[in-house]
């Protein structure tokens, strides 16, 4: 049984040595190559005395990536990927909260990290995956390690206007990379064509799975998925069998009848997550593809990927909601209702909360607000931690579960997560908005900003694009003379919402 | 038929950007095409032209002139 993620790459590289683990634009890479590339960046690390340390990691989505993720971990240290597109302000955020010991970064973004980032070693990917000079000390450090070391570190939206960076196990990593291989057969045989990119938890099972099985992915560009024809003719071509995608990707497929209108690519697996699959897309896709095996995955970073699946295994009306299924395997999955009782009977609404190796260990460098979400279990004695996911859920008369929505305010924007606290906390932060409340549209996934003060849109617009990620700026904008507030004061988020969006 | 002037601002205008966009244009240099942008120029050519297109015709676009064509009925 491997402990570390990297000791599924050291057992693959042997035994399949010259296969083809990634696949980019730019170049091919077999698991003994990926390995040496790995060992070669662990060991520039090392050499400099890191260890147990974070990693921050800027580079586009790209092999050099997946290298630059297991010569981390190699090296006994842990990774934290960021979007290369990011505001200057957020990163910020996020290396005050991380504290990296290191950067990897490659030739094409070193002068732009040069000048985000000042007083801390950065690596280039290039020159750190030359052939080591000194001795490997790769087998030193790994005899150091135990599977509770810290894999990686993935910053989400945070509701104070702070990321909040998911700290993920070793033990974590493996424990899903074991459930989901096996639950869906991967092996060697498997292509998966990448969506996500690599710094957001539904790509995990794509740089995870190959490593253990000996699966090839194929890391797709995000851009060319404004070209479906595009990306098609690669899954064509690369004769992938696996997608494991976001639903609002499986829907624009759907949306563009795509399916019955170019050759037919041998789909063995379709697995979708991160947000609320339409039953009406899906239909569509099982219609054309209907020996395939369709999924429906669920799980917040918290709880490294997935934590409960639904293999779809009956037919569904267009305006029916899909189930979240059961919990996966070594997984906890309670419904607690509002005063604090198990729910066991279908029909009953509570928060639902996961437990299990799959659990993150909190939030990194936030004690307080790991505090608030990991609690102990308070029906067992054993003292274990679960996640308070914030959702709402409840059994149906199957006993699968069925997600209703959220307790807070943290919405799904394309997949992304998305707590609307940030986006109103970057507004808050310019002077001239007095008051500001964001709202969610969820038919046009819209997030609309409804302010008052001295601003005109456009420029207030152009002012969050600098503080926030793309997919959190609002796309519309509504100024108003004077703000609702409800009669203890507070903003009446109700009647905006119902004054705007119902 | 629209003119290539009209359709290249009426794309613009769809897209928000003031972008330099000939007809020769790959779509995916075109920054603000984004993957709901095929979905959107669906809606356009039904609200601005009266036109029902095909999805998959836009699904098949690679150059500017290809989603002209389509706003064309060609």
């Amino acid at each position: 049984m491997c402990k570390l993620l990297t000791d599924y790459l050291d057992i693959t590289a042997s035994v399949y040595p010259g296969k083809n683990a990634f696949i980019d634009q730019e170049r091919e890479i077999t698991f003994s190559k990926l390995r040496e590339e790995a060992c070669n960046i662990a060991n520039v690390l090392i050499s400099k005395g890191i260890f147990k340390k974070p990693v921050l990691i800027y580079m586009e989505k790209s092999i050099s990536m997946v290298s630059s993720f297991l010569g981390t971990a190699y090296s006994g240290n842990f990774y934290s990927p960021v979007d290369t597109k990011m505001p200057a302000e957020r990163i910020a955020k996020i290396l005050d909260t991380l504290d990296p010991a290191a950067v990897i970064t490659d030739r094409s973004h070193e002068e732009k990290v040069r000048a985000l980032i000042k007083d801390r070693d950065i690596l280039i990917y290039e020159a750190s995956v030359l052939p080591f000079s000194g001795t490997d000390m790769t087998s030193e450090i790994r005899k150091k390690m135990d599977d509770s070391f810290t894999l990686y570190v993935l910053f989400t939206s945070g509701s104070t206007g702070n990321p909040k960076g998911v700290t993920i196990s070793h033990r974590a990593a493996v424990d899903f990379t074991e459930w989901v291989s096996e639950c869906y057969g991967f092996d060697e045989t498997t292509v998966f064509a990448n969506q996500a990119q690599l710094y957001f938890d539904l790509s995990l099972q794509d740089v995870f799975a190959p490593l253990r099985n000996g699966s090839t992915t194929v890391l797709i560009p995000n851009r060319l998925y404004a070209s479906p024809i595009r990306v098609w003719k690669v899954i064509l071509e690369r004769k992938v069998n696996t997608l494991v995608w976001i639903p609002s990707m499986l829907s624009l497929f759907a949306n563009l009848e795509l399916l019955g209108h170019f050759e037919k690519a041998d789909l063995k697996t379709v697995l979708f997550c991160g947000e609320v699959m339409p039953v009406k897309q899906l239909n569509y896709w099982i219609k054309h593809y209907p020996e395939t095996l369709f999924a429906n995955l669920y799980g917040p970073t918290e709880c490294t990927e997935a934590c409960t699946y639904y293999n779809i295994d009956r037919k569904f009306n267009d305006d029916e909601v899909l189930p979240i299924g059961i919990p996966c395997s070594n997984t906890v999955a309670l419904v607690i209702s509002e005063d604090d009782a198990l729910v066991t009977k279908p029909g009953i609404t509570g928060e639902l909360c996961i437990g299990g190796p799959c659990l993150s260990d909190g939030y990194y460098g936030d004690p307080e607000r790991t505090k608030e979400s990991f609690i102990e279990n308070p029906f067992s004695r054993s003292g274990e931690k679960i996640y308070k996911t914030g959702d709402l859920v409840c059994y149906n008369d199957m006993h699968e579960l069925v997600y209703i929505g959220r307790k807070d305010h943290q919405v799904k924007v394309h997949g992304y997560r998305v707590e609307l606290g940030e986006i109103e906390a970057a507004a808050s932060s310019e002077e001239r908005v007095t008051y500001n409340c964001c709202l969610f549209d969820p038919e046009g996934e819209r997030l609309i900003l409804v302010y008052t003060g001295n601003i005109d849109e456009d420029e207030l617009k152009n002012i969050l694009k600098n503080k926030l990620q793309d997919y959190m700026v609002p796309s519309c904008y509504i100024h108003r003379q004077e703000m609702l507030f409800n009669e203890n004061g507070k903003i009446n988020r109700k009647a905006l919402t119902a004054e705007y969006i119902n | 038929m629209i003119s290539e002037e009209q359709f290249l601002k009426d794309l613009r205008e769809l897209l928000e950007t003031d972008e330099d966009i000939t007809m020769d244009t790959d779509l995916l240099e075109i920054d603000s095409w984004g993957s709901l942008s095929a979905v959107e120029f669906l809606s356009m050519a039904e609200e601005k032209y009266g036109i029902t297109v095909k999805p998959f015709a836009v699904a098949e676009a690679i150059f500017v002139e290809d989603l002209y064509r389509i706003a064309n009925g060609r």
